[in-house]
């Protein structure tokens, strides 16, 4: 029976290393796959991997307007709607801390919604909505659309960032002169703002991102850059796509950086994409 | 504290986004989607009366189907995501030093938010016909452009997502439980596995649970995945959404199934987590 | 002029009395202990004064002004919080400063003040650290020259020492008094802590839910408890129920424990059918049986057997049982003599004065 249970004991080791190590090939090898196909210097799309190395799909894609535009309005939209979301996000997470009144709950759920509604919903009811009273060009369209799905990010974060700090500073700051608003700005504001900040973060990042609500709300000249690659994907067979992609890992990679930095990778974890 | 007109103040903004942006939205769409469509039309007539057919036409086996491929395929991406985030989530914690565990996770982190677009077009470069794709479905014996190997393109682009996000969600799980648990298990006769199924498994139950609740409402809700990898193929109800949109203008028929999708979504999400928090009581 | 004063004050919350009918007063540079157990009502005290709650009832002055209505910022009130509360983001310059930046001192005098804090709480150098740079009882006054730095009329301390640890609690506690007489400033202690409120403390306030229980001097208060819930509180008791018996010479009265056991204790002032009587458990001496009779003073004799010794350094405490198997509890200096032993019977003796005799409805 002992010797049984020994087998079984070390074959399940062998087991669990070998789902570990496959798992991790098939999460990195797709990566490296298209930033190596990114540099093919062949002018079409060949088999993998590629025989000789160039830049010229970067330079195609650098000299592309179509692509240029898309990106141009996606960092458009993206600075604009984070900085929008982070400053009704950071309000209203502000009352949420620190007010207690009947419905609260009821409405922080609402807020953070979004986050849970599937954003073909969100894309699909902002497009009937903004025909309805009659709005039909791209910018505000798109600001709209991704407000609405940045929005709870940045409610979130700056929720989060509150919440860990006692009551108790606050009163310090007041029995030492101060009256509620110089509080917050000295000790609240100053401790909360890394959740500020991260939430602003995010709110930038899954703007870049968005295809799902974009999809529905583009004109035909103002469309996001992932929009440009969809269609791209769909239609051309060329690897300008994968430098777009190879740029846009760095943007990400630069975000986790920050991240990082500003408030560390375990406490992005904490946040999560759900509230457990 | 007590200046609750500066609290008003503060919320108008949060609360004007979410009504104009949300509520009012979708209370449209709810009435949209009882309005009678006019094939031909862009979305319904001002006037066109009410009724049910759009959603009665859902019942039809065709449009059930897509409901029931989408569960399908969710259930084993969902699935197999926790059975390949697990011991990726238990090596990091019990058998990692501190600085591998950091870079572990920013590893992780970072699989996660590389963007979806990227994602999906480096798993159709390699698992496509520029890559592994007649290697792999000779391996099968399957054809290529089949169904059957779309389908695994297709959960394969759902893990690339959900095995990061798995991970991720255990990690928390597995590090709140005792070692020395095991370990007593271990002490008092029982095997390695068997210490870990009866005792780590069952008290990862909780993060389990949440974790393929996670993974699932995303599988839901997916769209650019089978919609680039599924080749038409493949297509979810967030999909079908589209398409009513984007190729046939059929809004009241659009507008019932994002009804229906979003019911559904905010049913599993709250109903399990209810269910997740009634069980996190008992240990 | 009383500094402080609190004027039959209640707090309610809800249908919940947290204070009732508290009234007390504080002349400049008095020291005062709020004693009691959690829940007491003590907090909430300290938060009326310091203006983060209003009396329901009653009124609290400073200085002769009523207060109510009015913001703890209006107030000029210094308050050490229990676990510091110092702000995280700022040095400990920058945590002194803040309190005199709010009441728009000027730069130079801003400097002053701070490094004659500094001096104050022996801290100079650490001027530029972060509070997570510090250590416990470092934090902690850091914390008291914030509170100090305003020269504030009234100083509320939030149980002072106990988020530190027993050897540094004494420590700081002597350090303490003497920042506080050094700046004569007029203080408020709270705490459930009696050795630190009777250490600190001139005088001592014993509250018990919501209302004020006892009022005087810790040793005042230590020789006389007038209930039996300020004797438990404060201090270490031995008790026993009893019946009042025949009298004896002068005031002095026969009380009996049971059936063969009694002694002689003071005769209550007052007329309870049914009396607790409490001995300190200092106040009993062990003797060996022929030494018994020559000590007339102590003329209350029993007899026990040993139970239990415990030699806590400095004191040693001995656990006798009486024939009627109640259990005793002596406490001596050790001097360097040597243990009783288990088992062992002695004869203990002790004065009808340190009986103190409570009647057993309070």
């Amino acid at each position: 029976m002992n010797a049984l249970n020994r087998q079984i004991d070390n074959l399940g080791l062998w087991l669990v290393w070998l789902i570990i190590a496959v798992t991790l090939v098939f999460l990195i090898a797709p990566i490296v796959v298209s930033i190596l196909m990114s540099f093919d210097a062949r002018s079409y799309l060949g088999r993998f991997p590629p025989t000789e190395f160039s830049f010229h799909w970067y330079e195609r894609f650098f000299s592309d307007t179509y692509y240029l535009n898309g990106l141009k309005t996606s960092l458009i939209i993206a600075v604009i709607a984070a900085a929008v979301s982070t400053f009704a996000g950071v309000s209203a997470a502000i009352v949420l801390d620190r007010y207690d009144f009947p419905g609260k709950q009821a409405i922080e759920t609402v807020f953070l919604s979004p986050l849970v509604i599937p954003a073909v919903v969100v894309g699909f009811a902002l497009l009937l909505f903004f025909a309805l009273i009659g709005v039909f060009q791209g910018y505000p369209r798109l600001l709209a659309g991704h407000i609405i799905i940045t929005f709870p990010y940045t409610v979130r974060t700056t929720l989060a960032g509150l919440t860990g700090i006692r009551r108790n500073l606050t009163e310090a700051a007041m029995t030492l002169g101060a009256n509620e608003w110089q509080a917050f700005w000295d000790v609240t504001f100053p401790l909360a703002r890394t959740g500020m900040i991260a939430g602003a973060v995010f709110a930038f990042a899954f703007s870049m991102d968005d295809v799902a609500v974009s999809l529905f709300l583009t004109s035909p000249d103002t469309y996001t850059l992932p929009v440009a690659m969809v269609s791209m994907m769909r239609t051309n067979f060329d690897l300008t796509i994968a430098a777009a992609s190879v740029i846009l890992m760095l943007f990400t990679i630069v975000l986790i950086v920050v991240l990082d930095w500003i408030i560390g990778l375990e406490r992005v974890i904490g946040g999560g994409v759900y509230r457990s | 504290m007590k200046n609750y007109r500066g609290a008003v103040l503060l919320m108008v903004p949060g609360i004007g986004i979410v009504l104009a942006f949300l509520v009012l939205p979708l209370a449209n769409v709810v009435e949209e989607s009882f309005r009678l469509f006019e094939p031909g039309r862009i979305g319904a007539a001002k006037d066109a009366p009410y009724t049910l057919f759009n959603y009665a036409e859902l019942l039809n086996t065709n449009y059930l189907y897509y409901f029931v491929e989408t569960a399908r395929i969710g259930l084993i991406a969902s699935i197999t995501g926790l059975i390949l985030g697990f011991p990726i989530a238990y090596f990091i914690t019990r058998r990692l030093r501190a600085i591998w565990r950091k870079i572990a996770i920013g590893f992780l982190v970072g699989i996660m938010f590389i963007s979806t677009l990227i994602r999906v077009y480096a798993l159709q470069l390699t698992f496509g016909p520029t890559g592994i794709a007649k290697i792999l479905s000779g391996l099968l014996g399957v054809s290529m452009n089949g169904r059957f190997y779309t389908e695994l393109i297709v959960i394969f682009g759902l893990l690339h997502y959900l095995v990061p996000i798995a991970a991720i969600t255990l990690l928390g799980t597995i590090q709140n439980i005792n070692p020395r648990l095991s370990e007593a298990a271990q002490a008092l006769g029982a095997s390695r596995w068997m210490a870990h199924l009866s005792i780590t498994v069952p008290l990862c139950i909780p993060g389990l649970l949440s974790a393929f609740l996670i993974s699932f409402t995303l599988c839901l809700s997916a769209f650019v995945v089978p919609m680039i990898l599924g080749k038409g193929k493949i297509l979810f109800v967030s999909n079908l959404i589209y398409a009513r949109f984007s190729e046939i203008s059929n809004y009241p028929s659009g507008s019932a199934i994002s009804i229906i999708m979003l019911v559904l979504s905010l049913a599993i999400i709250y109903g399990v987590t209810y269910v997740v928090s009634k069980r996190l009581v008992k240990y | 002029m009383a500094v402080v004063e609190l004027k039959n004050v209640t707090k309610r919350f809800g249908g919940f009395t947290a204070v009732e009918d508290v009234t007390f007063s504080l002349g400049k540079g008095d020291i005062l202990s709020l004693l009691g157990p959690s829940g007491c009502g003590k907090t909430t005290t300290l938060r009326m004064i310091a203006g983060f709650e209003n009396p329901s009832e009653g009124d609290v002055l400073i200085s002769g002004e009523s207060m109510l209505g009015k913001r703890p910022y209006e107030r000029n009130v210094g308050l050490l919080f229990q676990d510091y509360a110092l702000f995280p983001h700022m040095t400990v310059q920058q945590n002194i400063a803040y309190g005199l930046k709010r009441r728009k001192f000027d730069r130079g005098a801003l400097d002053d003040r701070v490094g004659e804090m500094l001096g104050l709480v022996k801290l100079e150098g650490l001027a530029d650290r972060r509070p997570s740079q510090l250590s416990g009882g470092q934090q902690q006054r850091v914390a008291l020259a914030r509170a100090l730095a305003t020269s504030p009329e009234v100083v509320l301390l939030d149980e002072p020492l106990s988020a530190l640890d027993a050897k540094l609690r004494q420590e700081l506690r002597i350090e303490l008094k003497q920042i506080l007489s050094a700046v004569d400033a007029t203080t408020i202690i709270v705490t459930h802590d009696q050795e630190e409120a009777m250490s600190l403390g001139d005088s001592l306030i014993v509250m018990n839910e919501g209302r004020i229980v006892q009022e005087g001097s810790p040793t005042d208060i230590y020789k006389n408890p007038t209930s039996r819930f300020v004797a438990e509180f404060i201090g270490r008791s031995n008790w026993f129920s009893g019946k009042l018996g025949k009298d004896g010479d002068d005031d002095l009265v026969e009380f009996s424990i049971s059936k063969d056991i009694s002694f002689l204790i003071h005769r209550p002032d007052h007329d309870a059918g049914a009396y607790d009587v409490c001995i300190r458990p200092e106040r009993i001496r062990t003797e060996d049986r022929q030494d018994l009779q020559q000590i007339s003073e102590y003329c209350n004799h029993l007899q026990g057997v040993v139970r239990d010794v415990a030699h806590l350094g400095a004191d040693i405490h001995t656990l006798v049982e009486l024939a009627n198997g109640e259990m005793l509890t002596i406490c001596q200096p050790y001097t360097g003599q040597s243990l009783r032993q288990h088992g062992e019977r002695v004869g203990l003796a002790f004065r009808p004065s340190d009986c103190i005799v409570i009647s057993s409805t309070t």
